[in-house]
């Protein structure tokens, strides 16, 4: 709202935080905020808590009906993050990119201990 | 109420309406307001809109996170935050951030009654253990300080700008429940908001 562009980062455990930020700000008030999600808790986990709140991701984003968009490849990121971010200002409206570990590798410590 | 414990040994109990009309007539100089969720936003929307204004309705506990956007955003602007003590106690890792972060512009007013008042006066970690200011100073903010009274008030939100970084004052207050209404709608407020900092949209191209 005062001029600037962000990106706010966090890890799925840190998406599960901030609903009530989502719901009563963000989506309300029509701010066009960008979001990255590491996605943990999928593809590799070795804690079952991850787990679980990874599967409250999309539900709660389909619930408030916020744009969001799973990254798993070097080769549709550019025009999927360069399409949202756009039409996330055109719309006035937040959009949330997760990470897949398709696109990221995930974890390094699961692959340790997932041997 | 329990006493507050730094350098304040005796403070006055203020009311939050007539202290927010205190700060808003002190105010010259297009300073961005960012008013918590509750009382604390229809204080201010009582004390007269200004353009400046934003209104919290959702999010308890996010005021001094905005605020602290605003003031990185337009470091050339003055930005007060009026936040109350059960909506700062939820987000106390933001006093880190802005211990950390030491943005010149921002000050923080926190409301101080030591209740939940909105939802019906439960009682908050500050009315009997939790101090503010204590908090406040050991996540970074050396500028807090309890207010003593109104005089005390006016010198210190005259003197914040000279403290060189971010300056918090807590202010023990009644529970005499807020005197306006902010109206509800969240996409007016954003609009008028940006209008009043000179980011918003003059029509629906602009991006």
């Amino acid at each position: 709202m005062g001029g600037l562009r962000g990106v706010v980062m966090m890890q799925t455990s840190g998406f599960a935080l901030i609903a009530n930020a989502l719901a009563s700000l963000i989506v309300p008030y029509q701010i066009p905020a960008v979001l990255v999600v590491s996605e943990r808790g999928t593809l590799g986990e070795f804690n079952i808590g991850q787990a679980t709140v990874a599967r409250t991701m999309r539900p709660v984003l389909d619930s408030i009906a916020v744009e969001h968009h799973t990254l798993t490849d070097d080769a549709t990121m550019p025009f999927i993050v360069d399409k949202s971010i756009k039409q996330a200002f055109t719309t006035q409206s937040p959009v949330v990119f997760i990470l897949s570990p398709l696109l990221t590798g995930g974890n390094p410590l699961a692959a340790a201990k997932l041997k | 109420m329990a006493a507050p414990t730094i350098d304040a040994p005796a403070v006055k109990v203020l009311n939050r309406a007539d202290l927010t009309k205190r700060l808003v007539a002190r105010l010259g100089h297009d300073e961005a307001v960012v008013a918590g969720i509750g009382n604390t936003n229809f204080d201010l929307y009582a004390a007269g809109h200004r353009p400046q204004n934003f209104y919290m309705l959702g999010s308890m506990g996010l005021a001094c996170p905005i605020a602290l956007g605003v003031a990185l955003a337009q470091p050339e602007r003055g930005v007060i935050v009026l936040e109350g003590d059960g909506s700062i106690l939820m987000a106390l890792g933001c006093l880190a951030t802005i211990g950390m972060v030491k943005p010149r512009n921002l000050t923080i007013v926190i409301m101080d009654n030591g209740i939940y008042q909105i939802t019906g006066k439960q009682q908050a970690a500050t009315a009997i253990t939790a101090d503010i200011v204590a908090i406040a100073r050991g996540a970074g903010i050396a500028n807090s300080h309890w207010v003593r009274d109104e005089a005390h008030f006016d010198e210190l939100i005259a003197r914040r700008l000279d403290a060189g970084g971010p300056v918090l004052l807590a202010a023990r207050i009644d529970d005499k429940p807020g005197i306006g209404q902010t109206p509800r709608d969240p996409s007016l407020i954003r609009h008028r908001f940006m209008q009043g900092l000179g980011t918003g949209r003059v029509s629906a191209l602009d991006v």
